[in-house]
Formats: structure tokens, sequence, C-alpha cells
């Protein structure tokens, strides 16, 4: 019992001060760059170039009174999450798959790369064409960007299991049900949480991507719109959406990681 | 450390306490494992092949302790892989129960230097894989208690749902040696399973080895590098020479048991017999 206590007095020490430090540091450094801004564009620059904190946040608010906020944040949220999850629905098994068939990957694996360093971009046109401009065709672009990130992390998590993990396993005859059970998918886990740590940016990427070039709404939509009519104002708003559902969805990857990883020595 | 140390060195009769934990023994003088003329070698990309195993011949009778010491490199560990299953052999026999090894063999156990535990899973739950994987059927009821006794038989109470990263070394590998207890194999092939620990540790799990296998005497195939381990230990202990392994020296330890290890230290005999394989060992350099 003395070795659980030792142990967590030293995991629960450097906790509680210096982490409320870093929270007011960072909401000064965050004050600090707004009001530079606002001095900026008050003084310095004309508002039609960076506009100004004060004119987004009245933007914001008039966004959020008639329900455009909430409408376009929602179907840029919908676009993203919903890639997101397909990625991971999909990129999962195609990764262990892709380690279970050594030889079958070998022979796709070019392609594969081929179309990971394609500018998924370009594609874009293509999936409006198939998709059309509403939810799918964004889906698909997030879908298309994050995918390679699951496969190729899950992937790479499997070559790096434990080969010792793994014969003993062996050793104790146990069926493959059960070591994907006990081994793969949890060792598979950081390499999962890593993989939407990126994924979750990506996916925002794609889709927003997507409603530049064809959409009827969203967060991107709306930024193309108000660059097309010089209102500086609205692109920023836009951004500033983007950046809390960003920002919020990191620290969900965050929540998940302290969840799952309590297994892992600080 | 230091709390782990005390908690085994709690004195403590040799096999207390364990009536019904395990099957009872097994009977004795049938070879266990045999291996018959034995080659492997390994094949390296580019097609070269090395000899590692030559021409070994080497019984386990039931109930038998027997060690292998030699020099690095020289085929120890490849040995106890053929027997598991885990390596194939190129030339000769390798029976278990009489019958020719094919694939992976039931009731062979293994136990390697790494604790090899699962990183998530508690102290309770790496012990629980052995019992979920062992040939006996358990309900949910039956496998808790069990995963309880081996806890306290192991001096693991009050640590089941810690996690292995928080225990130390010599606790990591009674947690291994749990859940090989777990699994109940009548074969343990053990791989310098205490080679990671430091010498008092590693005495300490020497006599906790012995005291298990005196309970239920379980043939066992133990590799070392440490002469004095093998032949405290043991039964038998062979030497192998250096690449490609051949038997040099094959050994009957015969002192008495149960042995006290630290007894042992100051006894003629032992320091005789470990003369002797020290004698026998090829060191490189």
């Amino acid at each position: 019992m003395t070795i659980s206590t030792s142990v967590a007095a030293t995991f629960s020490q450097g906790e509680g001060r210096p982490r409320a430090r870093l929270l007011r540091d960072r909401i000064l450094l965050f004050c600090a760059l707004v009001l530079l801004w606002e001095v900026a564009g008050r003084y310095w620059l004309e508002p039609v170039w960076i506009s100004r904190p004060s004119l987004i946040s009245e933007r914001l608010a008039a966004m959020g009174l008639s329900g455009d906020l909430f409408v376009h944040t929602w179907t840029t949220l919908t676009e993203a999450s919903l890639g997101l999850a397909l990625a991971f629905v999909v990129g999962l098994p195609v990764g262990i798959a892709m380690a279970r068939y050594k030889y079958a990957n070998e022979v796709a694996g070019p392609f594969v790369m081929a179309l990971y360093s394609l500018p998924r971009v370009a594609l874009a046109p293509l999936f409006i064409i198939w998709f059309g401009i509403d939810l799918f065709s964004k889906v698909f672009m997030a879908f298309s960007t994050v995918i390679f990130i699951f496969m190729l992390n899950v992937h790479e998590g499997l070559k790096t299991i434990d080969r010792d993990l793994l014969d003993l396993f062996r050793t104790m005859r146990a069926p493959r049900v059960y070591v994907m059970r006990k081994v793969m998918l949890p060792s598979l886990v950081p390499w999962l949480i890593a993989s939407l740590r990126i994924g979750v940016g990506l996916a925002l990427v794609g889709a927003v991507v997507a409603e530049l070039i064809g959409a009827s709404a969203g967060l991107g939509w709306y930024i193309e719109r108000s660059a097309g009519r010089m209102d500086t104002t609205g692109v920023f708003a836009g951004l500033v959406a983007l950046g809390v559902i960003a920002i919020v969805g990191n620290l969900m990857v965050d929540a998940l990681d302290r969840r799952f990883s309590t297994w892992r020595p600080a | 450390m230091t709390a782990s140390s005390a908690v085994i060195a709690r004195p403590r009769a040799l096999i207390e306490g364990d009536s019904g934990l395990l099957s009872g023994p097994v009977a004795k003088n049938a070879a266990k494992a045999s291996l018959r003329s034995l080659g492997v070698e390994f094949r390296s990309n580019d097609g070269a092949a090395t000899q590692v195993l030559q021409d070994i011949n080497l019984d386990i009778a039931n109930g038998e302790f027997v060690s292998v010491v030699g020099p690095s490199g020289c085929g120890k560990s490849t040995l106890l892989r053929v027997l598991s299953g885990l390596v194939p052999a190129r030339s000769g026999a390798v029976t278990i129960d009489g019958r020719p090894l094919d694939g992976t063999p039931a009731g062979v156990g293994f136990m390697f230097q790494r604790d090899t535990l699962l990183p998530w899973a508690t102290i309770a739950d790496n012990i629980r894989v052995g019992l979920d994987l062992s040939a006996a059927r358990h309900d949910p009821a039956a496998a808790a208690d069990r995963v309880r006794q081996l806890v306290s038989f192991l001096r693991l109470s009050g640590f089941e749902n810690h996690r292995p990263h928080q225990i130390s070394g010599g606790m990591r590998q009674r947690v291994a040696l749990g859940r090989l207890l777990a699994y109940d194999p009548d074969l343990y092939l053990m791989d310098e399973p205490f080679g990671a620990l430091d010498s008092q540790t590693k005495q300490l799990m020497g006599a906790e080895l012995l005291r298990v296998w005196a309970a239920h005497r379980r043939s066992v195939l133990f590799i070392t590098h440490d002469i004095e381990e093998a032949v405290a230990l043991s039964d038998r202990v062979v030497v192998l020479t250096s690449r490609p392994g051949r038997v040099k020296l094959d050994l009957s330890i015969d002192l008495p048991r149960p042995r006290d290890l630290r007894e042992l230290k100051t006894n003629r005999r032992f320091g005789e017999l470990c003369e002797l394989v020290w004698n026998n060992l090829e060191l490189q350099n």
C-alpha cells in the first residue's frame, strides 16, 4: 500500500498551482493580442484589411441573434464530424487489414501513397459533381482527408506491437479474437487518439474547403461570401467560429486521452 | 522496491496455505518433453543460414526442474522457442508427452525475461488472462476467486487494481508468474525470468519459484546465465557450448531439498557443483 500512495502523490504533484498559472498566462496573452489588434485596426490600418475585434464581436452577436451563427456552425460541424466518424469506422479495419495482409498491402502501397499525397483540394470539384453541393460532398471531402491518417496510424501501431507479447499469447494458444480484444485494440488506443487529434483539424479543413468551392450554407460558405463582398469582418467572424470549433474538438480529444491513457507512465 | 521486498521477505512456512490452489502432483519419471538430435538454423534475409542448435539430446522428466546455461548467443532461448512451437526444428525429433510436436502444444507455458504484462490492464486482469486461456473452464465467480487466491499466494494483495507501471520489477515478474500459474501448464518454459532483476530480488524470486514448484511439481525448463541460480534451483543443469549450441555437460544436482537459497551459498557441495559448471562454460573474449 505504501507504494500506491507514494505513486499517487508523485502523479498529483505538478497539477494544482502551475496549471492555474498556465491558464492565467494564456488569458493574458490572448487579451494582449486582441488589444493590439483593436488598436491596429483603429489607428494604423484600414478595417477593410484586418477588421477589428470589436466589429467582429458585434457581428458574431448579431449572427447569434438571427440564428445564422447556429445554422452555419451546425452545418460545418455536421459535415466535419460525419467525415471524421466515417474515416474512423473505415480507416480502423482497413489499417488492420493492411497489417494482416502484408502482400496485398505491398501491391497496393504505391497507389495508396499516391492518393494520400494528392492534394485532396483538387478533388473537391469532382466530389461536388458526384455528391451535389449539399451535405454529402462535404462529408466525403472531410472523409477523404482524414481516412489516410487512421489507416496509416493503425497500420503503424500494429507494426510496433510488442512481439514478445504476441508470442506469449501464441504459446497460450489464444484465439485470434481474444488477441484482438485483449492486445491489438488496447495497444491501438494511443494511435487512434493521435489520429483523432490530427483528424479533428483535417476534417474541418476538408469540410470548409468543399464549402468554399460550392455550398449553400456553412462557415466556409459564409467566409467565401463575405470575402466576395470585401466584408473582412464577416470573414473574421467565420474564422473565429471555426477556431472555437477546433479548440472544443481538441479539448474533447484531450478528455478522451486522459480517460484512456491512465495506464501509461506519466 | 523496498516495500515490495518487505512483502516477500515476510517469513512463512514453505508450502503453507496453498492446498487446493493448484491441481495435484503429476506422475514422476515419465518424460514430459524430449529432444532427439535437434537441429535449428536461422535463415537471414539474404538466404544465408546460421546453425543455432546442433544435435541436442535432452529429456525433461515429469516434475523435473532442469536449467540450461551457456554463453550468450548459444541458442538457449531458441531451445525454449522450439518447445513452445514458436520456432520450427529443422532436424531431429521433439516430443511432448511422447507425442511429436505439431504447432503450438497445449499445456506449455512461457515466461520471458521481460514481464510482457498488458500495460493497460490491472494486476488482477493480467493474472486473469492465464485463466481465460487455460484448458480448465471457470465460471466468472470461480475465476475471480482463483485470481484472488493467486494474488494472495504471490503476496500481491492490495495491488490488484494497480497497473504494471505502478509496481516494482520484482512484483511485475510475480504477476507474470501468477499468470503462468493461472494458465496452469504441465511444462514451464522460463527464459531468464529473473535476469533483469537486482540480485536480492532475484534470490527472493528464486525462493518464490521453488515454493510454487514444490507445491505442485510441474516440469520446468529454466534458462539463465547465472550459474549459481541454475545450480541452486535445479535437479539438473545442462551446459551448452557456444554457437552452434550442443550439450556440453548434463549435470545432476544432488543437493537435498527443500533448499534454503541463502544457506546454500556456504554449502561446500554447492560450491563444487558451481565450479564444475563454470569449468565447462566456454566464455567468449
